[in-house]
């Protein structure tokens, strides 16, 4: 990846609705070429523009980052499960000792233990943690902002 | 709280935060004119950033890590490995995502960490996906 396509990257990480006329203008690269790139990227690199939210203030008063283990047999099922259930934010398979960490934005904590009621049911979870999210200080902060904070070589061997 | 004209706004950026006024009116059968006053209004309050997010592995950097820990340097907020932090409750107090290119690099970061626990990513399962 060349250092330019990088620095592309970099400023629709710090803000993904920059116009193309503003990335043409930070970048130096024309605007048709942005447009190009932008295209090319968003098969592969790029898996989606979003908007980060403020949940809190949309009345979703608990966040919590959920650790998980459960039966080898059912790793695909529960995966697919929280594929589909639209309190789940944002999912991992790990290793050490658990093999899920998940994000879940629920309305109050008794939605979190309904939530988890219903996990329970369907599935054999062995182990479970709980953390609450009490604040957040940084989110979504790799890779942006100026070229001098990007980490060293990130962009070689591509 | 939000009006429900404004959930629909809200939604279309969620989805894709880079379509255009023009479409967000046509999807949300809005006035043109009004998507650009709700956005503000949703930039003033709930919108905490765009962003666009990325394949990582697909950029070299294979190695994505979540760390729970008792201690937090304030460097942290600086470091650009570093992608996310939250304070937790619990038995640790910080959840810290970092981003390495190998595991020497998350090595050289571990030094600095103290006390924690660590959980490496095998797959994605889900990223960001919740729609209010």
């Amino acid at each position: 990846m060349k250092d330019k396509d990088l620095l592309l990257l970099s400023f629709l990480r710090s803000n993904g609705r920059e116009s193309l006329t503003n990335l043409s203008k930070k970048t130096k690269i024309p605007v048709s070429t942005i447009f190009d790139r932008l295209k090319y990227y968003e098969q592969d690199v790029i898996s989606r523009h979003t908007a980060l939210l403020d949940f809190s203030k949309l009345g979703y008063t608990a966040k919590a980052k959920i650790l998980l283990k459960v039966r080898k047999e059912e790793r695909e099922d529960l995966a697919k499960f929280f594929q589909n259930r639209k309190e789940i934010n944002s999912a991992d398979r790990i290793n050490n000792g658990y093999d899920f960490i998940v994000e879940g934005i629920f309305k109050n904590v008794k939605e979190l233990h309904l939530f988890m009621e219903i996990l329970e049911e369907k599935f054999d979870i062995g182990e479970k943690q709980i953390f609450f999210v009490l604040d957040e200080l940084l989110k979504e902060n790799f890779l942006c902002g100026s070229p001098a904070s990007l980490p060293k070589n990130y962009g070689e061997d591509i | 709280m939000l009006t429900q004209k404004e959930m629909k706004v809200l939604r279309c950026l969620r989805k894709d935060a880079r379509r255009s006024m023009t479409t967000i009116a046509k999807e949300t059968k809005l006035p043109l004119a009004s998507i650009l006053l709700i956005m503000r209004r949703l930039e003033n309050s709930v919108v905490t950033k765009y962003t666009t997010l990325l394949n990582h592995s697909a950029l070299g950097h294979n190695v994505k890590v979540h760390f729970m820990t008792k201690g937090m340097d304030e460097e942290f907020l600086k470091n650009p490995q570093i992608n996310t932090i939250y304070k937790i409750s619990g038995k640790y107090n910080y959840f810290i995502e970092g981003i390495f290119k190998d595991l020497s690099q998350m090595e050289k970061f571990k030094e600095r960490l103290g006390n924690h626990r660590q959980f490496f990513v095998m797959e994605e399962t889900k990223v960001e996906e919740f729609q209010p």
